[in-house]
């Protein structure tokens, strides 16, 4: 989307308004919300962004575990060892600590463990390209009336083209969520 | 037993099922290596 100065006493038509002020920035594209104990979004990375930003919260109470992050292509999630990370995680009474893993099965974005609510933000590059992809994500857990956050890093080594994600909680609990998906909008 | 639900974004069509026999496995796996941080 190209950028357009106006000027004093220009008239502002439907067609700059939707060019230059509707369709800005953030495209929202999907999104679901579910109590079940895997939630997924799929058809949801297309050819039309490059760069997405994915919000997920969670919201019942006392689940245990971490939540797990995996992307989808054509109905499945894709689990084949090709997730490494590395972060940093903070509770509001500990040392901060490292958090850290290769050729894992899936991207472990939120500590939930014993969390009531929990939020992720991902940007994310390049799903429907095949080629290596890094991303961040950063959550904050609230463990009811402490904080907890963590801040990580990802690189999926599969090369290959994703079109959608999920999460679920490595404990095999039931979770409440939701996830949105926004892209960014290209020039 | 295990649910998974599926929302397309591209159908607007949302459905929820039984995990399959692939999906549990890999649910196992999960909670086998469950490395979860925890605050004191």
């Amino acid at each position: 989307m190209a950028i357009k100065t106006f000027t004093t006493g220009e008239v502002l038509t439907a067609a700059d308004t939707n060019t230059y002020l509707a369709n800005s920035g953030l495209v929202y594209v999907g999104s679901v919300t579910a109590t079940s104990t895997t939630i997924a979004l799929d058809s949801v990375f297309t050819t039309t962004y490059d760069n997405y930003r994915v919000v997920i919260t969670t919201t019942n109470a006392s689940v245990t575990g971490t939540t797990i992050f995996r992307f989808r292509a054509s109905g499945s999630a894709i689990s084949t060892g090709n997730y490494y990370y590395g972060g940093s995680v903070y509770f509001y009474n500990a040392v901060p600590s490292n958090w850290y893993s290769g050729a894992a099965t899936g991207f472990p974005t939120i500590i939930s463990s014993g969390a009531v609510e929990n939020t992720s933000v991902i940007d994310l590059s390049f799903p429907r390209t095949a080629n290596r992809k890094t991303f961040i994500a950063q959550s904050t857990n609230n463990f009811s009336g402490y904080a907890g956050s963590t801040t990580h890093g990802f690189v999926d080594v599969l090369a290959t083209t994703y079109d959608g994600l999920q999460i679920t909680q490595d404990a095999g609990a039931t979770l409440t969520g939701t996830i949105k998906v926004y892209g960014y909008r290209k020039p | 037993m295990s649910k998974i639900t599926i929302h397309n974004a591209e159908t607007g069509e949302t459905i929820e099922r039984d995990m399959t026999a692939d999906e549990l496995a890999q649910m196992e796996q999960d909670k086998a290596n469950a490395e979860t941080p925890t605050a004191d």
